[in-house]
């Protein structure tokens, strides 16, 4: 939580961009952003949370 | 300076609390439908909701006088983010944040106890005990937490220090974490954190954290810290229900923005 809380603030927000590599079948994408300026982080217990984000692909 | 009210637990916070991050992004679509983008770091709004159950009456009513205190969303205060580390750069020792005493030396990238190259080596070449320390912006008051992983591969012993509280603490040749719970001087409104390394002592840390809680939970790696001030109630309602005898619950929403 507090490593993808970080990087929502390294990126600012949908601002930056970085790689990301497509979990279901492992194909990278250079130029990637979060797609929200918003984040919400669910501590729900010691150790236990949610978070959600989207990534978008950038084509320019 | 007004602070957010702990509970009599210490704790300052009960699960679930979600806390909401918000970037603003100026984005410039141009006439070909190509944009620019622009970052917009003023418009950074950090907010927590924090629900509360089963208070006892006095806590209750600390609250309620604390948002008559604070006139609801017109006054700030200081706000000690309950889910984070409130250190910062606790990876990078060597960020002006922290204070090192003139004899003590600090070599990165020490095998830390979570599998990383996190740690690091702190030597005292001096012939009196030396200190790294960070000074928070922090009501002396609270009851704090510090923690920190430790080992040494020589006998060695430091000294934690967490406002007018310390211990000795004897460190092993494997990790082990270190904890002390304390408070500062209850009318300063600064507290300082740090470890102290007698002479010739070189010793293994990692994961220094400082909670405002009365015990240590998992370690965060932190940068920006989580002491907020200028932070303020989101609203001008503060509604407390009465569930029991001696048990209340409340919702309390609370906002920082960067541009205030």
């Amino acid at each position: 939580m507090a490593e993808i809380e970080q990087f929502f603030v390294d990126n600012q927000g949908s601002f930056g961009s970085f790689a990301f590599t497509d979990p279901w079948d492992g194909q990278a994408y250079p130029n990637c952003s979060l797609a929200s300026d918003e984040l919400d982080l669910t501590s729900t217990a010691e150790m236990r949370g949610a978070v959600s984000l989207r990534i978008v692909e950038n084509r320019s | 300076m007004l602070v957010y009210p702990q509970l009599s637990s210490g704790a300052l916070a009960q699960f679930p609390i979600l806390k909401r991050r918000r970037q603003r992004t100026v984005v410039n679509t141009l006439a070909d439908f190509t944009s620019i983008k622009l970052a917009d770091p003023p418009g950074e709004i950090t907010a927590w909701e924090l629900k509360y159950v089963g208070l006892s009456n006095s806590e209750a009513l600390a609250l309620q006088q604390f948002f008559t205190a604070t006139e609801g969303s017109l006054t700030v205060f200081t706000f000690l983010d309950p889910t984070a580390n409130l250190l910062s750069w606790t990876e990078q020792l060597t960020n002006a944040v922290w204070a090192l005493d003139p004899f003590l030396s600090i070599v990165a990238g020490v095998a830390d106890p979570a599998g990383g190259t996190s740690g690091w080596q702190i030597s005292n070449s001096g012939a009196a005990p030396q200190t790294i320390s960070q000074t928070l912006s922090a009501p002396g008051a609270y009851v704090y937490c510090l923690s920190v992983y430790g080992k040494s591969s020589q006998p060695a012993q430091v000294t934690l220090l967490c406002g007018t509280a310390s211990v000795v603490c004897t460190l092993d040749t494997s990790w082990n974490r270190l904890v002390l719970t304390g408070s500062g001087d209850p009318t300063a409104q600064s507290v300082v954190f740090g470890i102290q390394v007698p002479p010739g002592a070189t010793v293994d840390i990692f994961g220094l954290q400082v909670e405002p809680q009365a015990a240590a939970s998992v370690y965060k790696p932190s940068e920006t810290g989580g002491v907020y001030e200028n932070a303020s109630f989101r609203d001008d309602v503060f509604l407390l229900t009465s569930t029991d005898v001696n048990r209340n619950s409340a919702t309390v929403n609370i906002i920082h923005a960067n541009s205030l």
